[in-house]
């Protein structure tokens, strides 16, 4: 994670975002499910005996859970980057206790009725390369010498 | 609550950490967990899952702050794909502050397969 600053200049496309490396413990879904008042009964996403009797391959991390770990390709870019909009598809189910890199790319930037705006495909991948998680974000950069903070 | 979601996501940005922190800008995300929402009789396939969400930020949530939330369907519809017909039901959330500003907008899309025989 870098507390640098960036710039709308300093951006360029096809600047990489990441590797972010991630392991997803029981323990952190347990907690993650506690926040949300759900963690009375085993589910999905705590029991491996509950997945499997509901046909999954076994526990898996929840998709609210996954947005806040794929947001951090963002956030961790820089610290003066705001996230604008963050949007993902699921395309296979993230397991507990499995290695993931968080990635992404620019992929296009420009100023948008006067808002410094980067554009950024972002993914969570396996250590075969799937994408198991994939999407697009929308993010501001102050520009250099603007008093405009985003 | 916005430290516990830093914590449980493996946070390590300083402006979400700490107890000044500001919230993670996609924690109005998992506000939208717990909802229960109406029976929309969608009879449908075997075990729904969720297949994406997207979240628009439109203000800084810190602590303290009090938000409330709206939700509603947004749209259903049906997919086909190699393993079958999909049907996709999508709701959407709008959070805001008890004066009425809008903080943020949540769409989550769930998603039911065919059972396979």
């Amino acid at each position: 994670m870098s507390e640098n600053e960036l710039y709308f200049e300093d951006v360029e496309l096809g600047d990489d975002l990441g590797p972010v490396k991630r392991v997803i413990t029981l323990e952190q879904v347990q907690g993650f499910v506690k926040l949300w008042g759900d963690e009375e009964k085993p589910s999905r996403f705590t029991s491996q005996q509950v997945a499997i009797d509901e046909g999954l391959p076994g526990a898996i991390v929840p998709g609210a859970m996954n947005i806040g770990i794929l947001a951090q390709v963002i956030t961790g870019w820089c610290a003066n980057v705001v996230l604008r909009t963050l949007d993902l598809v699921f395309r296979q189910m993230v397991r507990h206790d499995v290695t993931y890199y968080l990635k992404g790319i620019v992929t296009d930037k420009e100023i948008l009725e006067g808002i410094p705006t980067v554009e950024c495909d972002v993914w969570m991948e396996d250590l075969d390369g799937t994408r198991l998680v994939i999407g697009k974000a929308t993010v501001i950069f102050p520009m250099r010498g603007s008093t405009n903070v985003p | 609550m916005i430290a516990g979601y830093a914590k449980t996501t493996g946070e390590t940005a300083k402006r979400y950490i700490g107890t000044e922190a500001l919230a993670s800008p996609v924690l109005c995300t998992m506000f939208t967990q717990g909802l229960v929402r109406p029976d929309i009789k969608l009879e449908f396939g075997g075990i729904g899952l969720f297949a994406g969400e997207a979240i628009d930020n439109i203000s800084l949530v810190k602590v303290g702050d009090i938000l409330e939330g709206k939700t509603k369907l947004k749209e259903v519809y049906v997919k086909t794909g190699r393993s079958g017909k999909m049907v996709f039901s999508v709701w959407e959330t709008k959070f805001h502050r008890p004066d009425g500003e809008i903080v943020a907008l949540v769409r989550e899309s769930y998603v039911q397969r065919e059972k396979k025989s």
